[in-house]
């Protein structure tokens, strides 16, 4: 009995030094996590223009959002960015992670150039592109003979406009997930390709049947955080597209969105609103990702 | 004795505590913000260290925002409850600001006045130029800098056209056309190296500082600030964007996709920009370019003979600010604008004070009598709740226009409809 007292006594013990020890992280998660989260979703019920204290309104915002002619322009635009730059970045990078995996002359070198997007930051890298999507800038020279024109409008074109974001997004991108896909093809063990091999599979049959179904958790996280990044979209569209989102709104994503009616249009209720929306497409996206990718075969096994 | 000594001690650090306490209560702080201008930060620090040394119960903290940061600081300060009790804010935003009651009225014996009549009349032109800040008869703040648009002329690129910009600069946008094409160069292939003029399509807000000035010159006001409606569906609307929309397609002399106005001038692709102050002077000048400056065009049939919408900063208070408080900023403020000249010299700011005006130094000023005449012949632009959102409106119409190549009068009607909805919606806000 006394063994059992003594027992239960130092498991409650450990279970308040255990609460001690995590009090820093569940205070950093209330304060700058659940709290913005909660007071997004209170400031969406309201009218609040930053400026006045917000009246509530209840689901007037939402409402007034189905309406919205900007908002719904917005929503297809985030969509078309999301499906630019996820997909063609997952299979590009994967590509690009399977050839540096090969072993050649100067593959070291070539890595790190090709890395190299990744490291400055995206305003810088807008700078540059802004330049070399000049009208009779350096890409239109260099496509010349293919296009035979002495301008191309990379920015103000509103069909083009966008697909400029979805390249400049996936050149500084792609990168990153190269090197994500490259650490998961480095963790599958050697032996498990020489046994395909002594099989008899060739090396495309090898990668597609043993190396890319081991890959699935690296393809689940790559799919996700891409996603993740892309509904966010907003540093390029601000820095890049003319007037902060143009031509005629065409790359005016939701995060552009949020922060035009916050901060531009002092709708802040509009904003939440529009924040809220943005958090629920994410969530179900990214829930339809990880259920499609459910598997219990992830082992080695 | 060692009794007594420790008594003596005690009662001195008790009397140094209350003077302490007692001076902390007198001394009164004024949290001041300043959007990011390099050349008057220096001079603000200078005058803001006299100020305090002249009124030692007054403290000021200085603070300088980043230019692309203010708006969203500043609101998200101002809705925390942790904003400025001063701050240096242009008109664009203001009449949202005011309606919002974020300003108070100037308190004109702090800022070192007679009365608020007073203020007016220590300014040229003090009921137009101070307009700005006026609400229902009432002044909410002191010009930091004045702004209005002239015409910047690159002489050598004039000269290598073979135009004298002082006698062939044009008077009308009909000439100015005409003129464009004489300076404007294109490569073998056809592509713009340089173009002779064009406007500055960058910004949402230029369809309110120049594109609606354009307007008004036939007439017309786009914005009804006073009743928020909007009347685009006219004739003098059509005119003006038939205008622009021929200067990208149809004679293909400029278009939002070039390199925008202010910067392609500095680089010597621009002939001719009309939308710099005079704080661009010395930028011209820093970039080796040899310019003159002309009065904005008018239309043939112009009715008025506006130049482009004055816009301002003004020196403002936080109305939420105890009294004791606003009092100080106030006073702070008549003090760092009490001299314009230094402000002009220094760092470019125009604060028309009327005895600066009048001044031989002003006077003898090569480029500043053109500034103050565009200043005087123009008004502010619209001061309305929801003023980015109807700019942007309206700039969503010109692309549709310039850009998508829509139907002008189905666009027209269009972004009546839309501006007024706008303007029906923040009315209330």
């Amino acid at each position: 009995m006394a063994a059992g007292t003594q027992k239960s006594s130092l498991i409650a013990r450990r279970q308040y030094w255990g609460l001690v020890f995590v009090l820093p992280t569940v205070i950093f998660f209330i304060v700058f996590f659940l709290y913005p989260i909660i007071s997004g979703i209170y400031y969406s019920l309201t009218d609040f223009t930053l400026l006045k204290p917000p009246v509530w309104v209840g689901l007037q915002n939402y409402q007034d959002l189905l309406k919205d002619r900007l908002f719904i322009k917005s929503i297809s635009v985030t969509l078309g960015y999301v499906a630019g730059t996820t997909i063609p970045a997952w299979i590009l990078s994967l590509f690009a992670a399977v050839v540096f995996f090969q072993k050649f002359r100067g593959r070291e070198i070539l890595k790190v150039l090709f890395f190299s997007p990744v490291l400055p930051s995206l305003i810088v890298v807008a700078i540059v592109w802004r330049i070399l999507l000049q009208p009779g800038g350096i890409l239109t020279t260099v496509l010349r003979p293919l296009t035979g024109s002495a301008e191309i409008n990379w920015l103000d074109n509103p069909t083009l406009s966008p697909i400029s974001m979805i390249i400049i997004t996936n050149w500084t991108i792609i990168p990153f997930y190269m090197l994500i896909w490259l650490s998961g093809l480095t963790a599958i063990p050697e032996e498990l390709r020489d046994a395909a091999r002594v099989d008899g599979a060739t090396r495309v049959q090898s990668f597609f049947r043993v190396e890319l179904p081991l890959l699935r958790p690296t393809g689940v996280f790559i799919a996700a955080i891409s996603t993740i990044n892309a509904f966010q979209g907003f540093t390029l569209q601000y820095a890049i597209s003319p007037g902060k989102g143009g031509p005629i709104d065409v790359n005016t994503t939701l995060g552009l969105l949020i922060w035009k009616y916050g901060f531009q249009y002092y709708r802040m209720g509009d904003a939440s609103a529009v924040s809220m929306v943005l958090f629920a497409m994410i969530m179900i996206v990214v829930l339809i990702q990880l259920w499609l990718s459910r598997s219990d075969q992830f082992s080695l096994n | 004795m060692l009794k007594r000594l420790s008594l003596v001690v005690m009662m001195m650090v008790l009397l140094a505590a209350l003077t302490s306490v007692t001076v902390a209560q007198d001394t009164v702080t004024v949290k001041l913000w300043m959007h990011n201008h390099p050349p008057r930060i220096p001079l603000d620090e200078t005058l803001i260290a006299q100020f305090e040394a002249e009124n030692p119960g007054i403290k000021v903290e200085f603070t300088v925002v980043p230019d692309q940061e203010w708006d969203t600081t500043l609101g998200t300060a101002l809705a925390s409850g942790s904003g400025p009790d001063l701050f240096n804010q242009a008109t664009f935003a203001m009449g949202q600001f005011y309606s919002q009651g974020i300003l108070a009225p100037i308190d004109a014996e702090a800022a070192g006045y007679a009365d608020a009549a007073s203020v007016y009349g220590a300014y040229e032109a003090g009921e137009a130029l101070l307009a700005g800040a006026t609400f229902d008869g009432t002044l909410y703040g002191l010009p930091t800098e004045l702004s209005a648009y002239a015409c910047y002329t690159n002489d050598a690129l004039w000269e290598a056209a073979g135009l004298d910009p002082a006698t062939d600069f044009p008077t009308t946008w009909e000439e100015l056309k005409t003129v464009a094409e004489q300076l404007t160069v294109r490569d073998d292939s056809g592509a713009l190296v340089q173009r002779g003029f064009d406007f500055k399509y960058d910004a949402s807000i230029f369809m309110l500082l120049i594109f609606n000035p354009m307007v008004q010159q036939l007439g017309v006001n786009m914005i009804d600030e006073v009743n928020y409606t909007a009347t685009i569906n006219t004739p003098e609307v059509k005119q003006v964007l038939t205008y622009w929309n021929d200067w990208v397609n149809n004679w293909k002399l400029g278009g939002p996709q070039y390199t925008s106005s202010r910067a392609a001038f500095l680089a010597g692709e621009l002939a001719t920009d009309c939308d710099g102050g005079n704080w661009f002077a010395p930028q011209a000048e820093e970039a080796g370019i040899d310019y003159s400056i002309h009065p904005i065009p008018v239309w043939e049939n112009a009715t008025n003979d506006n130049g482009f919408a004055n816009y301002a900063y003004f020196f403002m208070v936080n109305s939420s600010a105890a009294p004791e408080v606003q009092q100080a900023a106030w006073k702070l403020a008549g003090y760092l604008t009490s001299d314009p000249a230094q402000y002009l010299d220094v760092a470019g700011l125009f604060q028309a004070k009327a005895d600066f005006v009048a001044s031989e130094a002003f006077q003898s000023n090569t480029i500043m009598p053109v500034f103050l005449h565009e200043l005087s012949v123009s008004t502010y632009h619209p001061r309305i709740n929801g003023f980015f959102e109807v700019s942007d409106a309206l700039m969503r119409a010109r692309d549709r226009v310039i850009i998508g190549g829509e139907d002008i009068d189905t666009v027209l009607a269009e972004a009546e409809a839309e501006v007024n909805s706008i303007l029906a919606a923040s009315q209330g806000m």
